[in-house]
């Protein structure tokens, strides 16, 4: 059975469909959040969450893309958010106390890795270049599934990387 | 080329960072490459970020990880795994003392069933074992003792037992 009949008997409320695409797709998504948050756990947790989100939006997949990109940028999505709110904490943990007392303007510095700073790309950029190197989806799917051309999704991404080689202090965009 | 001409051939040395690109045009992104030290620098930084950001952190976890992970994520949204129940502790113990009782019922039928009565037990011999105990009742009176009883003296013996309701003969 395809993805679109799973789709559409979960989407009929069975969750034995929902579950043989969880079975299908969880690896692929799993892969992708280890990726970008480099802990098994955080990435377990990010899988699960994205597979929750999916379920309870089964109702707005128009089918425009596929379903793996669907699910790709729900995860990105949820990675983004894992990643802000562990800089959050790691930023307040590292702050001195002193800093803190006096009611200095708080810097968060940016990640030690590159799955960080790609959270702080700009939304288009950063779920193009995360679909395509991440997700592996080949640049067509990319552009449906962002709304659009294939043309744009390559120049996001050429955008994208140009900005994390700036972070990274080869060059300035 | 301009800097024009870099702009415009950003989508295409996208295409070779990613592998994509055909034989035909890759010719000429690698021709403008050569002159190019800016296009260089992103066909690099691109390929260097893809190497980068591919890169496995971790071994891929076993099945039992996966399987785990699917019942978490259908438990989150209300769906209790089907797993075989174990029968309750109450459940076992009335199983268990249904099972002795029934192995009592067949072993005291079994030895019911092979077990002789014992001799002395008047009520448990049938008619046939008294008829053949009458048969046997000769050889152990002698011959004669009953017939040269004195039937006087067994009168006078009648007479002094009492009945209930009746007075003694005396």
């Amino acid at each position: 059975m395809d993805d679109a009949a799973l789709i559409a008997r979960a989407r009929g409320g069975s969750t034995k469909a929902f579950e043989s695409l969880v079975e299908r797709h969880q690896r692929r998504i799993y892969g992708l959040a280890l990726r970008v948050l480099r802990d098994h756990d955080q990435a377990d947790e990010a899988t699960q969450r994205s597979f929750v989100h999916a379920w309870e939006h089964l109702g707005a997949f128009r089918g425009e893309a596929s379903f793996a990109t669907w699910l790709h940028h729900i995860a990105m999505n949820e990675c983004r958010d894992m990643l802000r709110a562990e800089r959050r904490k790691v930023a307040l943990d590292d702050v001195p106390e002193a800093r803190l007392a006096s009611g200095g303007e708080l810097t968060i510095p940016i990640g030690r890795h590159l799955g960080a700073l790609v959270a702080e790309l700009p939304a288009r950029q950063r779920s193009v270049l995360s679909l395509r190197v991440l997700g592996e989806l080949p640049f067509a799917d990319i552009a449906r599934s962002e709304g659009i051309s294939e043309n744009a999704a390559k120049v996001n991404f050429h955008h994208a990387v140009r900005k994390l080689r700036a972070w990274l202090g080869g060059k300035t965009e | 080329m301009t800097s024009i001409d870099c702009h415009r051939l950003r989508p295409v040395l996208v295409d070779l960072a990613v592998g994509t690109l055909g034989y035909e045009q890759a010719e000429v992104v690698l021709a403008h490459i050569e002159i190019c030290a800016t296009c260089r620098g992103d066909l690099a930084t691109m390929r260097g970020v893809a190497t980068e950001l591919r890169h496995p952190a971790a071994p891929t976890p076993p099945d039992e990880f996966w399987q785990r992970q699917r019942t978490s994520i259908m438990r989150r949204i209300g769906v209790e795994p089907l797993v075989e129940r174990r029968p309750t502790r109450r459940w076992a113990i009335a199983g268990a003392l249904a099972t002795a009782a029934l192995a009592l019922l067949l072993v005291r039928g079994h030895f019911r069933a092979h077990t002789p009565a014992p001799a002395h037990s008047i009520d448990r011999l049938d008619d046939d074992t008294l008829l053949h105990l009458d048969d046997l009742l000769p050889a152990f009176v002698p011959a004669g003792t009953l017939d040269d009883a004195d039937a006087d003296a067994v009168a006078a013996n009648d007479a002094a037992v009492a009945w209930p309701g009746e007075e003694p003969d005396l």
